[in-house]
């Protein structure tokens, strides 16, 4: 437990989860619910769809290759609709795919989260990516 | 066999193909040029040498009309001395007319008696010319004669001499020569013979007497003139037996001067002669018919010789302008083929030398194909051999390649997957997210996530070398503000040297500047491995990053208070996996790739690494990259960076 981060400073927060990898996918579902957070999850791009259009979340945690539909497929889909057009999307990249992260940014994603997923860098590197989002930074339960 | 030529071989090796040309080509052209030029000397000097027996008949020409009018002269005087009033306009004329042959015979000698190496025989004669006219009224028949004869001696001389210079002497065909011996020697005494006959016949017509002296000179003339012509026809058969033509084109002339000559001899010996009742200008008439006959006979022999003479020259001039033009061609026409030679070799080894560079680029071509036939093919065909073998080779390695890359891609991603969620779920679990666990458990969880993380992190490195080696890492250039990333990693490295109370600096001189251009990801790992190594091998002191400009280069130093290098350790520690001694890892942890990729992503960005360090005391690791100063956001720089400010 991290003592300088309240457990439910992501309570008002709608989140997507997209990830082909169930342990990832499980990990980030932990972490996310543990700081209070709506979780909904998804195995690929396609499903993610699905559920931002229904779901309407705060934002979008997204793998990048996936099965069926990969994350930049995704985000072009999330881009072209107009329920889904202002919903923020974040990348989860693998340390070893560097020029992905530039890629990502250079693609539309709002910034980039990097794996292993661990409680203590994953809620860290988020929470300050969210506070660059006025919308969502509002929302944010401050300590 | 080869040893014969070995020499050759030698100087051929060394000698471009221009050269090689030139060389074979003066060892055949000099030689030949020689042998032509020698042949054409010996043509050009019989040129000259019949050019020059041309110039004896030119020569000659104006002393025959010289030696007809003086004999003619010789038989005017006698009849003007019974007969003056008779003779006076004959005589006068006569006279004009030598001073005129004279004349045109004195330009002649102008023009040819420097090259005929004539010069006292000509003078000769005109002095003699001049005493006998002068003196023409005094003389007595016998005296007028004897002057006469003397004068046609000084010019059948002359004759004979020019023939003798202009080499007519001396000429080399038996056609020519007899028409030259008739001309140079044997009709002008004929005519001698007859002019004397016709002076010593007047002189008796004339006086109506016929001495016993004169009588027997006529009769030895007679038979001089008859010997004479005898010569000639003797000589004209010879020429006739290997020139049928000339017969052909001569008969008619010496029929007629030969029936006028034999009409004259004739008359001589006849009745009304010895008795001189004959009548003495018939006899004159007759006389002069019959030596005129023989001077056009000369004119007509002259001219044969002289046709003989120009078509010798002309076959001479032939003869030379073929061989000239054979010469020419022949030089010409190998020039022309040693040119293509070249051409075709040049061609053929420029089409192979571009496509070797074609290949040294990469870019092989299709199979080359040149419509060489000769030696050269062979070297295509070779070429094309290797072409294909590398070709083959290079998609062999290329494929080899890909699936090395497709294999490390698909191995890193599977052991990554699992060890994603080994170390996800350790920290839940160690965060007691759900539900608390007991110290000992969490002791060993640790261990769990610390073995974890080890692992990821070697098969990233792994992947890092696999790619920087295999130059498949790019460096993605972008502007970078140096003390915004300095922030970043001093946040990143802070944690770190809190753990174990180590003072933390970071500094950036005031004179680098605010944008610079660089790969800020790749950047951000070799600083990042240099502070964790310097916080992993430091345990009580300072951590230092200090960056400053320094000629055009940007340099970073990371220094530390640690533990320090052995001299020996700081030659190996770049290499992979070398760590000081075996012992670091077991202490410091690590994988032992990490010095590695930061040097070998340094080079990438053409920089370089360097460690100074005292054992016990710390070590100081250098960064040098070029800088690269950027003035202002490209488009494209703002664009990959929607949010840096």
């Amino acid at each position: 437990m991290l003592p300088d981060i309240p457990s439910d400073i992501l309570k008002n927060l709608k989140i997507v989860v997209v990830d082909d990898d169930p342990g990832s996918l499980d990990v980030a579902n932990i972490i996310l619910l543990f700081y209070g957070a709506e979780v909904h999850t998804a195995t690929n791009g396609a499903e993610g769809f699905e559920l931002a259009t229904s779901v309407r979340p705060d934002f979008i945690i997204t793998d990048l290759s996936m099965p069926v539909m990969d994350g930049w497929t995704l985000l072009g889909r999330l881009r072209e609709d107009t329920r889904t057009i202002d919903i923020p999307a974040i990348a989860l990249t693998a340390h070893a795919m560097l020029g992905d992260r530039e890629r990502a940014i250079a693609h539309g994603f709002h910034n980039y989260l990097t794996k292993p997923l661990t409680p203590n860098t994953f809620i860290r590197d988020l929470l300050s990516l969210l506070v660059d989002i006025p919308e969502i930074a509002g929302m944010l339960k401050q300590a | 066999m080869f040893s014969f030529f070995a020499p050759a071989v030698a100087v051929m090796n060394r000698l471009k193909y221009p050269q090689k040309f030139l060389l074979v080509g003066f060892a055949l052209v000099l030689p030949l040029m020689i042998l032509v030029s020698q042949y054409l000397a010996g043509i050009n000097h019989d040129l000259e040498f019949t050019s020059k027996e041309q110039i004896g008949l030119i020569y000659n020409a104006p002393l025959l009309d010289l030696l007809s009018d003086v004999q003619s002269h010789a038989a005017l005087v006698q009849g003007w001395l019974v007969d003056p009033e008779e003779y006076e306009v004959a005589l006068r004329a006569r006279q004009d007319q030598i001073n005129a042959a004279i004349e045109t015979a004195d330009q002649i000698h102008q023009e040819y008696g420097v090259v005929l190496e004539i010069d006292s025989a000509w003078t000769k004669v005109r002095s003699a010319w001049n005493v006998l006219q002068a003196r023409t009224g005094e003389l007595n028949a016998q005296e007028s004669h004897d002057l006469h004869a003397a004068l046609v001696n000084d010019i059948l001389s002359l004759i004979t001499i020019s023939g003798n210079n202009s080499n007519l002497i001396l000429d080399p065909d038996i056609d020519s020569y007899y028409l030259m011996d008739t001309l140079i020697n044997k009709l002008p005494v004929t005519t001698q013979y007859l002019s004397q006959l016709r002076e010593y016949g007047l002189k008796a017509l004339m006086n109506k007497e016929l001495t016993p002296g004169d009588q027997t000179r006529l009769t030895i003339l007679s038979e001089l003139a008859l010997a004479s012509a005898e010569a000639n026809r003797v000589g004209y058969q010879y020429a006739f037996d290997v020139n049928p033509d000339l017969q052909q084109m001569l008969r008619e002339d010496i029929n007629t001067a030969t029936s006028a000559r034999d009409g004259l001899i004739a008359l001589v010996s006849a009745q009304q002669f010895d008795n001189t009742s004959l009548s003495s200008s018939l006899y004159l008439s007759v006389a002069h018919t019959a030596i005129n006959q023989q001077f056009m006979l000369y004119t007509r022999v002259s001219e044969e010789l002289n046709q003989l003479l120009q078509q010798r020259l002309d076959g001479f001039a032939a003869q030379r302008n073929r061989v000239l033009l054979l010469a020419l061609a022949g030089v010409v026409s190998a020039a022309y083929l040693f040119v293509g030679f070249y051409l075709s070799v040049r061609k053929t080894i420029a089409t192979l030398e571009h496509s070797s560079e074609l290949m040294v680029r990469g870019q092989v071509s299709e199979v080359l194909a040149l419509d060489n036939r000769d030696e050269l093919a062979q070297v295509t065909i070779a070429f094309n051999k290797i072409a294909y073998e590398m070709v083959t080779a290079r998609d062999r390695a290329l494929q080899a390649n890909r699936l090395k890359d497709e294999f490390l891609a698909t191995m890193s991603h599977e052991l990554r997957t699992p060890l994603n969620s080994i170390i996800g779920f350790t920290g839940i679990m160690l965060m007691g997210m759900r539900g608390q666990v007991d110290d000992v458990a969490k002791e060993m969880l640790q261990r769990i996530k610390g073995s974890s993380e080890h692992l990821l992190g070697l098969i990233t490195d792994i992947l890092d070398i696999a790619k920087i080696e295999a130059g498949r890492l790019d460096l993605v250039m972008t502007p970078i503000n140096i003390r915004a990333l300095t922030d970043r990693w001093y946040t990143q490295t802070e944690v770190l040297a809190r753990q174990k109370n180590l003072a933390f600096e970071a500094q950036v001189a005031p004179d680098v500047p605010e944008q610079i251009v660089g790969d800020s990801e790749r950047l951000t790992q070799i600083i990042t491995n240099l502070l964790s190594n310097a916080c992993k091998f430091t345990e009580v002191g300072t951590v230092q990053l200090r960056v400053h400009q320094q000629d055009k280069s940007l340099i970073f130093q990371v220094s530390d208070t640690g533990i320090g290098i052995p001299p020996e350790a700081q030659e190996y520690i770049f290499d992979e996996f070398r760590q000081v001694d075996g012992s670091t890892q077991r202490v410091y942890g690590g994988t032992g790739l990490g010095l590695a990729i930061t040097r070998k992503l340094c080079m990438m960005m053409g920089g370089r690494i360097q460690v100074r360090s005292t054992l016990g005391q710390g070590s100081t690791f250098t960064v040098t990259l070029p800088l690269q100063v950027s003035d202002e956001l490209t488009p494209m720089a703002q664009r990959s960076l929607p949010y840096a400010s």
